[in-house]
């Protein structure tokens, strides 16, 4: 198990430099100059003026020395200054992450608390009305934009029924707080923003563990259990159960970018200050340095996310873990 | 010998989306304390779902539409499903084609098989340890240490085989069902499960319904022999007399499709 780990970090070694050199080509074949940005708007800069900007940023050297510089920023964690406020760009991602990663983190826990056993109620309750109605209610939800989800969810929740803040992550209040009304404070703003990530995983989870268990029940070692003379009960939740639950390990791990995605579009109608929201304004000004640190996380983190299904497609799957005799 | 199992005017039918198919058709069958039964018959002439029915295992789309199962006086087609329960791998135990599929891949050796001991009696950990090692030594399993811990993926198909003969045994069954138990393994293997069957039988003395389509293993272990044919049992005779004197034609036909190959 040990080794298997060991050797799936190590892999991950080139693909990471391969992922640099292609986000990094990407950047560049982009059209609009970086610095565009500080001298777009001021009429009385000279050409020379802009050779110095350029020349300033490294910009004036060739393509592949440009890119062994970043490298080498790159792998101390420094991506450079941001072109719209000139702070530091691992300064600005890391004051943003939490946020994030909160929302993102309780709502993959959400997902699965409750997908996966609604998909299990569905698969023991195969072609009923129930399991019908089900599935048409998670086609919609798979269907329905966020963005558009996200609006009616605030109209009803915050306009009509006024039981929510319409947006932001803490109240203007905040710092004065206690402990306990913070932490209420946060859920308040919170739910929306969650509950609207969350939907569209739950509905795609909740019919992949369908079909796993409906797959798993019908398997020949079904037969088995029911012949020793186990109760149904046994048979489903022992028998079936860990066999449908095994490729779902693995979605966990694979939904990890996705959600980061979907974080572009919920946190800039939530009004969150998070990293979608920190990536859609770095896309919007061309601020260069803080685009492409952002490709790279989240090209780390896919990469992380398959590997964690990989060791825990491993962990749960004797078939993985030990070889054939 | 008296009778262990009768089933009388089995109907069986799959109710499909769009047809209704009798894949069993009024059979009638009966199985001796003691002896070795074997159903034979070709593919689809509904031999596996005879078997499945006798304990109600068949898949959803399955209904036993008429007939009964007698078992020493009980009838099975009528008992609910917690008292069939009580009767599955307790008194009626099950082996099957393909063990390597028929066993679960995610739990051990150790677990699958502690699960049959420990199940309908309520015995603690220690005794059911103990009992499965002599389980599998009862079925010649020389490391019985190491394959309770193994997966079965990690093992042969005749080791699969073995482990779940010595899972279906566990209970001391009264009547062992065993549908095609040799038909993924190769020939030597076969011969060594046979043997190893027999074996069993004469120790613990539990009745064998055995399912194969191959005749020369029904000429080699059965006591009796039933033919299937098309959801039917269309001869039911003793072993010497149904090969001297079939008296069905299909039984005939059988019989000299196997001797045109010369493994009769």
């Amino acid at each position: 198990m040990l080794t298997y780990i060991v050797r799936r970090l190590l892999g991950i070694i080139p693909m990471l430099l391969g992922i640099t050199v292609l986000s990094f080509l990407v950047i560049k074949l982009a059209p609009g100059k970086p610095v565009m940005l500080q001298y777009s708007l001021n009429p009385k800069i000279s050409l020379e003026e802009i050779r110095r900007l350029e020349k300033l940023e490294g910009f004036d050297k060739p393509l592949h020395i440009q890119y062994l510089n970043w490298l080498k920023n790159l792998s101390r964690f420094n991506f450079g200054r941001s072109f719209s406020d000139g702070r530091p760009v691992t300064e600005k991602i890391i004051e943003r992450l939490p946020v994030t990663l909160a929302i993102n983190i309780l709502s993959l826990l959400f997902i699965f608390a409750i997908a996966l056993p609604w998909g299990i109620k569905c698969a023991l309750k195969e072609g009923t009305f129930f399991d019908n109605a089900s599935a048409l209610t998670m086609f919609l939800l798979f269907a329905a934009p966020t963005f558009w989800l996200a609006l009616l969810l605030m109209q009803l929740f915050c306009i009509n029924l006024g039981l929510l803040p319409i947006s932001g992550i803490a109240s203007l209040d905040f710092e004065y707080f206690p402990w306990w009304k913070k932490l209420w404070d946060l859920g308040r703003h919170m739910f929306l923003p969650v509950l609207v990530s969350s939907l569209g995983g739950f509905a795609g989870v909740s019919r992949y563990m369908r079909s796993n268990m409906i797959e798993a029940m019908n398997q020949p070692y079904i037969y088995t259990a029911r012949a020793k003379g186990l109760s149904e009960a046994t048979v489903i939740y022992k028998h079936a159960l860990r066999n449908a639950v095994l490729p779902i390990v693995t979605i966990i791990g694979l939904s990890i970018p996705g959600l980061l995605g979907g974080s572009i579009i919920f946190e800039s109608i939530f009004a969150i200050p998070g990293i979608g929201r920190l990536f859609y304004e770095a896309a919007t000004m061309r601020d260069l340095n803080l685009i492409m640190a952002e490709v790279v996380l989240v090209a780390i983190l896919t990469m992380l996310g398959n590997l964690i299904a990989d060791i825990a497609y491993a962990y749960v799957d004797p078939r993985i873990r030990y070889g054939k005799r | 010998m008296g009778n262990l199992l009768e089933i009388r005017n089995l109907k069986v039918n799959f109710n499909l989306d769009d047809q209704v198919i009798t894949a069993v058709d009024g059979v009638d069958l009966d199985v001796r304390e003691g002896e070795v039964l074997v159903l034979a018959g070709e593919s689809g002439s509904g031999k596996t779902v005879t078997a499945l029915s006798i304990t109600r295992l068949l898949p959803r789309t399955a209904e036993i539409v008429s007939g009964s199962v007698m078992l020493r006086g009980k009838d099975l087609a009528r008992l609910s499903e917690d008292s069939l329960a009580a009767i599955r791998g307790k008194e009626i135990a099950y082996i099957f084609q393909e063990p390597s599929s028929f066993l679960n891949p995610v739990y051990t050796i150790g677990n699958q098989l502690l699960e049959a001991i420990t199940l309908h009696h309520g015995k603690d950990k220690e005794e059911a340890l103990k009992e499965a090692r002599e389980l599998l030594a009862l079925v010649k399993i020389r490391e019985p240490e190491r394959v309770l811990l193994d997966y079965p993926h990690q093992l042969s198909g005749g080791m699969n085989q073995r482990v779940f003969l010595a899972m279906a045994l566990a209970c001391r069954p009264k009547l062992l069902i065993a549908d095609e138990p040799t038909t993924s393994l190769d020939v030597t293997v076969e011969a060594q499960i046979l043997q190893l069957l027999m074996e069993l039988k004469m120790r613990l003395g539990f009745s064998l319904l055995f399912i194969t389509h191959n005749l020369s293993i029904a000429r080699r272990i059965a006591d009796r022999v039933s033919v299937m044919y098309k959801g039917e049992v269309v001869e039911e005779a003793l072993t010497e007399d149904i090969f001297k004197a079939p008296k069905h034609s299909h039984t005939r036909e059988l019989i000299r499709a196997y001797e045109k190959i010369g493994r009769l």
